[in-house]
């Protein structure tokens, strides 16, 4: 091999095997070289073991990496850029995204309620405001439709109350809604606002009949409202004057909004 | 049986203190009270207008007759 060039030399003509001796050049560490041999095994042991997906390298959704070409992946996301902003706020990033406004619309039925005969004030539907559905200030407002199906002479009323149970007992009264006196049947759709600050809410004067909150009242400012816990709205008939009366809540709808 | 406890003004029911207040009527009369119906009252409180009735009792006492019941909260 004396005095022949590398590219002189019998090519092997096979891949190095773990017996070959290959001649090296070791750095002593003082600026000189130390002529040594390694192995087919010893250089083999330096080298990264061939790739295999999904063995000893990963997949990305069970889609191999290995092989030519660009990988389809979703480009930086980048704030008004590719991805949309709410009222100009961006949404990357860590945490919760508190919505402040918005309308909810936790409760609509068009159910027709159970049929209160007879000289009573008697709950005909209800539904239960589960607890945290609106923060402590927000707006409500809510409809319902009393229905008067029986009886010539007296009067009808739907008022709603709310209580922590489904019960009347101790229900604070909400609404009393206009009188219905037509013979026969008769609906109205009546409505109020709620204005809750604190959990304290202040509406149209809850005594006073009224189909609806447009007209100018005295307030009612003192009622009690904590979305911490959930509400009953109670939907109740009150017949008077003929024990012959019927009625009953044929529907209701609240909607509010966190202020 | 749910019980009402009164005490000089006021009314404790459910563990919640109401104190007694007027209200205006339909009329545009200051009231303490309506009577709703043969077995209901609606009290005025400072936190509203509250439905009482004759399954209550008060101060563990039983009423039949509703004026009785709300002159006893008085």
């Amino acid at each position: 091999m004396a005095n022949k060039k590398i590219s002189q030399l019998t090519a092997k003509g096979t891949a190095l095997a773990a017996t070959d001796l290959v001649e090296i050049s070791e750095s002593d560490g003082a600026g000189g070289y130390v002529t040594k041999s390694v192995t087919g095994a010893n250089i083999k042991s330096g080298l990264q073991a061939t790739l295999v997906s999904g063995t000893n390298i990963k997949t990305v959704n069970s889609t191999t990496l290995l092989g030519s070409g660009d990988l389809a992946v979703q480009a930086t996301l980048v704030s008004a850029t590719n991805i949309k902003t709410i009222n100009s706020n961006t949404i990357l990033g860590s945490g919760d995204l508190v919505i402040a406004g918005g309308m909810k619309v936790p409760a609509v039925s068009n159910t027709i309620g159970t049929t209160i005969t007879g000289l009573t004030n008697a709950i005909s539907d209800s539904f239960l405001l589960p607890a945290n559905t609106f923060s402590s200030n927000c707006q409500i407002e809510l409809q319902w439709y009393p229905s008067r199906i029986v009886g010539t002479t007296g009067t009808t009323q739907g008022l709603v109350y709310i209580n922590s149970t489904n019960s009347l007992t101790g229900a604070t009264l909400v609404a009393t809604g206009i009188n219905l006196t037509n013979s026969g049947v008769s609906n109205i759709t009546c409505r109020r606002t709620i204005q809750v600050r604190s959990n304290v809410g202040t509406l149209m004067s809850t005594i006073n009949q009224a189909s609806s909150d447009f007209s100018v009242t005295q307030p009612t400012e003192n009622l009690p409202f904590d979305n911490s816990v959930g509400i009953y709205f109670l939907f109740v008939m009150n017949n008077t004057t003929n024990v012959l009366l019927q009625s009953r809540n044929v529907g209701y709808r609240l909607v509010g909004y966190n202020l | 049986m749910s019980n009402i406890k009164t005490s000089k003004g006021k009314l404790t029911f459910n563990k919640t203190d109401y104190v007694l207040q007027n209200f205006t009527n339909d009329s545009g009369e200051s009231v303490s009270y309506v009577l709703v119906s043969d077995s209901q009252v609606h009290i005025g409180t400072d936190k509203g207008i509250i439905l009482f009735d004759l399954s209550c009792t008060i101060n563990k006492e039983t009423f039949t007759d509703i004026n009785l019941f709300t002159a006893a909260l008085y």
